[in-house]
């Protein structure tokens, strides 16, 4: 069940009526639970099981590290849940992978179950390790009804493809009573709105190109690649951000607040703001999770780099069980490292500029290099294998001949965002923000209804699923 | 509906005028001598590109250049989305209702009719001159001329009821079980027809080639498809030698356009299909597949109107 489906419209409209209509605080979280879990179930049910279970370790882990003051002890039973709540996810995301790169190796094929990957697996996994790990630090106390942990982990919103909530974030929100009001209402729609736009006018538009030219990168000729590149770098930026506005929007309309998850990655002028401004729940999930557990910046420059590095790779990997994720996060994690030594060389030699000209020209320069380097990266993160990603940059470098398609979406979507961009950097200094409209006006009404117009008219019919659910 | 403009944009861009009969012409005039009639679907319509550039238009202004006592002309009375079987449905009706054509073009598209659809096709459609577009402006109802008008210029609520309500009722079908289901798909192979299909066609061709006189061209346009190596796939395979050897049997000019398509495409590597606002490879003929369809039906149509 997507978003964009009439099975979410039915299921969220029943919801928000017996939220409505419900006002013990206890019952409006079992409703916001039963249809969480209506929503996971309604693609495959088998797989609500795993959800639960994960939720129940968790919640058992967190309560049995509670029960204990020793602090080895406590360290055991969290390693213990963390291996565990991996375990699962490793088998279900990275069996696969393993067994063909074995069989790669071996030079043989040979028979084994084929598994499915439950749908946002790689996301409730974190969420439910972070509340077990928060628990285990003393961040978050530990929460006794298993129906809020399991409605923290499984909140339908941002179930399948985030923002990753930490529990810090969530928890505290269970404690208060969430009447459905006007304000989140309004302001919830048209995020919803804001992210419906992003979803099917622009990503689902732009993959067109984009599946048509990485199907079959060498009849393309360089121009065209170029061109799908710059495409896929719009269509993952807006389809995820897409996703995340979304579950915003949903969340904030029955009253909770979640992270923001994108604020303008596009502009950053280097890959460590790139990192602050793309997919910021899960950075923040590998920085306080991943890279601190492994002694963060504790243990001299070098141990920091490897660190660095490790908790980039697994980043990588944490978005898709390929080489080509591999990667991808091993080139983010050197230019993270590169850019922390252009830094400390930058202190040591003092180097800034004090010309204004000099200094925009310079910073436009780096946010233009940045996003080169990204779309580098994208293409080994949309490549099909690592052998096809080398081909495509083999014939971007040779200006190789083929195929002239240059897209014209591509040319018109990619102004528009320059614009909005250019808007935020404008007006916000440089921050993402919510066009959000007070609807106590006549006109304000207008606007939503002729943007929603424009939405259904503009809006892409063919079949397209979020990028990020198979993640 | 005749007079209509037809305004494209989400498939390449142009624009149509519906001509006083209720086909894609340049002019209502063509029927007026020698013609020769161009039954096809969306893809002779060719409204993704201006007139100018269509196949259709293409012949016209070559045959009119044509250095003979007389003018020939070709006139389209194509319909979306018709089929081969469709067309020779129909076939008798539209030479009934354009009697004076020397020759007649069936252009078909992919050839994944069923079987049981060939065998019928032959049981003719009948005319009356209350389905042609003259007669039909004159008569319709004012109640008909505004759910007319509905179904042409809201196109959503229809795209609602024919296609997504297709779709939702799919999805409900599949609740709670999506993972499974989607294992099980198998792909049917359109291609096991065995001796009744070339029986049928043989007696379609027969059917046609006895209740006119002229010139039949069937004319194919095949899906195609990139495949690596710098060469283009043919999706209708065997049946287009069922088709050749047929129609060959009885006197009718069969055109195949895979091997030009394919010719251009490692020669140049263009694509006769897709435009830049859409996919290339896919969907209808762009300007350089109508120019590559002219080249080649021109000669045969010289050689027609010469005779």
């Amino acid at each position: 069940m997507t978003f964009i489906s009439a099975e979410f419209l039915l299921l969220f409209s029943i919801t928000a009526v017996l939220v409505g209509v419900c006002k013990d605080k206890k019952k409006r979280q079992l409703i916001l639970l039963l249809a969480s879990y209506v929503f996971y179930a309604y693609w495959d049910v088998r797989f609500l099981a795993l959800l639960v279970l994960q939720t129940f370790i968790s919640y058992s882990v967190a309560l049995v590290i509670e029960g204990t003051d020793d602090c080895k002890k406590r360290k055991r039973y969290c390693a213990f849940g963390v291996a565990v709540l991996l375990g699962i996810l490793g088998f279900f995301k990275y069996f696969n992978f393993f067994v063909s790169s074995i069989q790669n190796i071996l030079g043989h094929e040979f028979e084994i179950w084929h598994i499915i990957l439950p749908v946002g697996i790689s996301f409730y996994t974190f969420q439910a390790i972070s509340y077990m790990i928060d628990v285990y630090r003393g961040t978050t106390p530990v929460c006794r009804e298993f129906y809020k942990v399991s409605l923290y982990i499984s909140f339908f919103p941002q179930l399948v493809a985030g923002p990753i909530v930490r529990a810090d974030d969530f928890l505290p929100q269970l404690e208060r009573n969430h009447d459905i009001k006007i304000s989140n209402v309004e302001a919830g729609v048209q995020i919803f709105m804001v992210g419906l736009l992003k979803k099917v006018v622009i990503a689902d538009r732009l993959a067109v190109c984009v599946d048509a030219v990485f199907a079959l990168p060498s009849e393309y000729d360089a121009a065209s690649i170029i061109c799908a590149v710059a495409a896929y770098s719009m269509q993952i930026y807006c389809d995820f951000s897409g996703y995340s506005d979304m579950a915003i929007g949903v969340a904030r309309f029955f009253g909770y607040d979640l992270c923001r998850n994108f604020n303008m990655p596009y502009i950053s002028k280097n890959p460590t703001e790139f990192w602050k401004r793309w997919h910021i729940s899960l950075s923040l999930w590998l920085q306080n999770y991943l890279y601190i557990s492994l002694g963060g910046n504790r243990r001299g420059i070098y141990r920091q780099y490897l660190n660095l590095m490790i908790t980039m790779v697994l980043g990588g990997l944490w978005h898709g069980a390929d080489w080509t994720f591999v990667l991808w996060g091993l080139m983010h994690g050197i230019a993270l490292v590169v850019h922390k030594i252009f830094l400390k060389y930058k202190g040591k030699c003092q180097l800034s500029f004090r010309n204004e000209v000099l200094k925009k020209t310079v910073n436009i320069i780096s946010v233009f290099a940045t996003y080169c380097f990204v779309c580098i990266g994208w293409i080994f993160f949309r490549a099909e294998s690592v052998g096809q990603a080398f081909v495509i940059l083999k014939r971007i470098i040779t200006c190789a001949g083929g195929i002239h398609y240059i897209y014209s979406f591509t040319i018109i979507y990619g102004l528009l965002l320059v614009l909005c961009h250019l808007y935020g950097v404008w007006k916000n200094n440089g921050q993402g923000m919510y066009p959000i409209l007070k609807l106590d006006r006549f006109w304000s009404k207008v606007v939503v209804c002729v943007v929603l117009g424009l939405i259904l008219v503009f809006s892409y019919q063919g079949d397209n699923a979020f990028v990020y659910f198979q993640f | 509906m005749p007079g209509s403009l037809i305004i494209k944009g989400d498939e390449g861009r142009s624009v149509s005028r519906v001509d006083g009969n209720g086909y894609i012409n340049a002019s209502d005039d063509l029927t007026d001598s020698g013609y020769v009639l161009f039954m096809g679907n969306s893809q002779s319509n060719g409204i993704q590109v201006d007139v100018d550039k269509r196949y259709i238009s293409l012949l016209n202004s070559k045959l009119q250049n044509l250095n003979m006592d007389y003018k020939v002309y070709a006139y389209n009375i194509s319909a979306d989305g018709s089929d081969f079987c469709d067309l020779v449905t129909g076939f008798t009706a539209a030479t009934q209702e354009f009697p004076n054509s020397r020759a007649v073009v069936l252009q078909i598209g992919s050839m994944n009719w069923s079987l049981d659809k060939l065998q019928n096709c032959t049981r003719q459609r009948t005319f009356s001159k209350e389905q042609t577009g003259a007669y039909m402006v004159k008569h319709l109802s004012e109640d008909q001329k505004i759910r007319h008008m509905i179904k042409l210029y809201l196109p959503f609520p229809i795209y609602l009821k024919e296609v997504k309500m297709k779709e939702i009722k799919s999805d409900f079908h599949n609740a709670f079980w999506h993972a499974a289901t989607e294992q099980e798909e198998v792909i049917e192979d359109p291609e096991i027809m065995g001796e009744d299909y070339e029986q049928a066609l043989e007696e379609v061709l027969v059917f046609l080639r006895q209740n006119y006189k002229g010139q039949i061209i069937i004319l194919e346009l095949p899906s195609v498809s990139l495949r690596g190596g710098g060469k283009l796939e043919n999706s209708n395979g065997i049946r287009q030698e069922l088709f050749d050897r047929a129609c060959k049997e009885n006197g009718i000019v069969y055109i195949n356009m895979y091997d030009i398509y394919n010719r251009e495409y490692e020669a140049r590597r263009v694509l006769p299909y897709g435009f830049s606002n859409t996919r290339l490879g896919y969907g209808h003929l762009n300007e350089e597949g109508h120019q590559m369809t002219a080249d080649t039906l021109l000669p045969f149509l010289e050689k027609e109107a010469e005779e």
